[in-house]
């Protein structure tokens, strides 16, 4: 999982989210009417990385009320100046923290979709590195949360028999999310031999 | 108002307290719960069905709303009967059904059996799920029930001797031993005599670690007494008990997990724990596994082959760890034990009692202290781990006071991980994880060196769809996948 980030590849990582998916299928030997949009070559994916604002924003959202409330509690109790800013002042820095932390998460975050399975890598300090194949896949949810809804993101979770098991894709483009499950669970059909 | 009630019942509590004239009350209420559960089962009993069809079992339940549940034989993984102490006395059983699945929720149980109706429809049951799944494989013609083969009976002492050395109470008795080494220390150290409250505090102790030793050994006596193992074609078959007993039936084609487990006792008797775990649902941690309580290490060999028919799921002997997971075994238990010491020193050191001197006299004989646990206690966890690859099963074994050695066949494998920290990383090293199907952890193994954790990750999951079952010769491959959960 060394390999140097492909920001050119198909899925994940284009950098413009207003770019068509390409319909045309990619694996040479596909010939079904699905149009997927997902090479299974094992080329190295990145997150979408619009999903760097959503680390900032989703936990940044509670930490600004929680700076509001404190400030507008200190107002209430006649407090100086000084006492009424320094919610904002954490709050910046916190805020600084939780984009240096996003970037370097989005950094850390590869997955690849081979013929047989899927790997994803991830983890600044623990690195995790996970490979679940197709022929285990019981199920693959799409989830997409409001913040997620509006900048147009959708998160994959693949399940197998196993509790365990880790197969979480956190950002892919909405209109990928879709053609990606259907890629992946046509194999897991397939190779359903066990 | 709540308030008030609370502060009242709260004063009436502090002046009163809990005495003997509420005795009553809270025994009415007792009866009065008793008498409405027993009341509604008894209604219940009047709304509970169960049908046997042609290849399904259909129960029908409950008194505002009907659940139905249906359980296809094919899909049986296994049948247990129970039976609790009063149901022995008049005759019932408990018939429990579970299916392969994760998700906890597929297990049917038939209560208030007559015990022999529950022996003669759980025989039915296999024979029927055996015929089912013979038809579907070649079509050929039914075959009566095989007969039961018995592997393995153990005796009362043996089942006495697996009580007392488990590892809970193994714990206990260190607590208590060193609770007693403090009060003798204090003893000693203190000329006008320990404090009474240590003394008091270390007593109790010691009486709860003993009371809590004697608890759980009749506990593990009273639920393996009479401890049989046997095989009827391709299941295992376990009965233990004596006030509740149960008879758990297990395929061997599902099993996906065999665990090795002792402790520094069993491991000085040459003695060792079994488990052979099936992928049950989530909440039937009793029905998905049969533990063996103690087998000699001499004879797990012979036994392994026996129950399962094959020698492929015999522990293989492993390759150890590489150097730099020996460095940091030592390194990591020698400053943990450092740590430690180091706060009770400055606990201790605090209040100001000790001069320079002595402080940094009691630094330098924590470090020394340290060293002479940590060292040989990571030699010994060092060379206790290990992993090792057959063409069918993947095992992995680690621990000093509980070690355990997996053995899980590769065509069981779900998915598979591997995590490294920083200082893994720094020195080629990492843990890899393989996820079997079901609630339980996955077998795993710290500091393994990382290219071959990778190896393994990348190869053994992908492996799984074509490696060959840990099965006898002439078992035959089931026709369909495995983990569909009943509806």
């Amino acid at each position: 999982m060394n390999d140097a980030p492909d920001l050119d590849s198909p899925v994940g990582g284009r950098t413009d989210p207003d770019a068509s998916v390409p319909d045309t299928p990619t694996s040479p030997g596909d010939t079904s009417a699905t149009t997927v949009a997902v090479a299974l070559d094992g080329s190295v994916q990145r997150l979408d990385p619009r999903i760097r604002r959503l680390w900032v924003v989703a936990p940044g959202i509670p930490l600004t009320l929680i700076a509001v409330a404190v400030a507008v509690v200190a107002l209430v109790r006649d407090a100086t100046g000084l006492v009424v800013a320094a919610p904002f002042v954490v709050l910046a820095v916190m805020l600084v923290l939780l984009a240096v932390w996003a970037v370097l998460r989005w950094r850390c975050w590869r997955w690849s979709v081979w013929p047989d399975a899927i790997e994803l890598s991830y983890g600044v300090i623990v690195r995790t590195e996970s490979l679940v194949p197709f022929h285990r896949i019981q199920q693959i949810d799409i989830r997409r949360g409001p913040l997620e809804r509006l900048v147009g993101l959708a998160s994959l979770e693949v399940h197998t028999a196993a509790a365990t098991s880790d197969a979480w894709i956190p950002a892919v483009d909405e209109d990928l999310a879709d053609p990606l499950r259907r890629a992946l669970l046509e194999r897991a059909g397939v190779d359903d031999a066990t | 108002m709540a308030l008030t009630v609370g502060t009242m019942s709260s004063v009436r509590g502090a002046a009163e307290g809990w005495g003997p004239a509420d005795f009553p009350i809270t025994l009415l209420l007792v009866q009065i719960g008793l008498v409405v559960r027993g009341l509604s089962d008894t209604v219940g009993w009047w709304f509970r069905t169960y049908r046997l069809e042609e290849d399904q079992l259909v129960l029908d339940q409950g008194i505002l709303a009907r659940r139905r549940k249906v359980v296809p034989y094919r899909r049986l993984q296994q049948v247990d009967i129970s039976r609790g102490p009063v149901a022995q006395l008049v005759g019932l059983a408990a018939v429990r059904f579970s299916t392969a699945g994760d998700a906890g929720s597929s297990a049917v149980t038939l209560r208030y059996l007559d015990h022999r109706q529950a022996e003669v429809l759980r025989s039915w049951l296999l024979a029927t799920r055996d015929r089912l799944t013979e038809e579907t494989t070649d079509g050929g013609p039914s075959r009566p029930p095989p007969p039961e083969r018995p592997i393995l009976a153990l005796e009362p002492a043996r089942l006495v001797l697996a009580a007392v050395t488990s590892t809970s109470n193994l714990i206990l008795v260190g607590i208590a031993l060193l609770a007693a080494v403090v009060l003798t220390g204090a003893n000693v150290l203190i000329p006008e005599g320990p404090p009474a409250r240590l003394v008091g505090l270390t007593t109790s102790g010691i009486f709860l670690m003993a009371f809590g030793v004697a608890l759980g050994t009749v506990t593990t006596l009273l639920d393996t007494w009479q401890w049989e193992l046997a095989s009827r074609g391709d299941d295992l078959v376990s009965r233990r008990g004596l006030l509740t007993t149960r008879n758990v039936s297990l395929p061997r084609r599902r099993v996906q997990l065999v665990m090795l487990s002792d402790n520094p006792v069993r491991r000085a008797l040459g003695v060792v724990q079994v488990s052979v775990d099936s992928a049950a649902p989530a909440g039937a941690s009793d029905g998905a596994r049969i533990v063996i309580p103690l087998v000699d290490r001499a004879h797990v060999a012979d036994l392994l082959q026996t129950a399962m028919g094959t020698d492929q799921w015999v522990p293989p002997p492993l390759t150890p760890r590489t150097a730099p997971a020996l460095r940091r075994a030592v390194l990591r238990r020698v400053v943990l034990c450092a740590l430690l010491g180091v706060l009770l020193v400055v606990a201790w050191a605090v209040p100001g009692t000790l001069s320079d001197s002595m402080l940094a006299g009691l630094l330098v004989g924590v470090l020394v202290v340290a060293t002479a646990i940590g060292v040989p206690w990571g030699r010994v966890a060092h060379a206790r781990a290990g992993w090792a690859r057959t063409g069918t099963v993947v095992s992995f074994a680690a621990g000093v006071i509980s070690h355990v050695q997996s053995v899980q066949p590769i065509n069981r494998i779900q998915s598979a991980r591997t995590t490294a920290s920083p200082f893994q990383r720094r020195v080629g090293l990492a843990t890899c994880a393989m996820d079997v199907a079901g609630a339980t952890g996955a077998p795993s193994l710290y500091d393994m060196d990382a290219v071959e954790a990778r190896h393994l990750r990348q190869e053994l999951p992908r492996r799984a769809a074509v490696a060959p079952a840990p099965m006898p010769a002439d078992f035959e491959p089931e026709a369909e996948s495995q983990f569909s959960v009943v509806e």
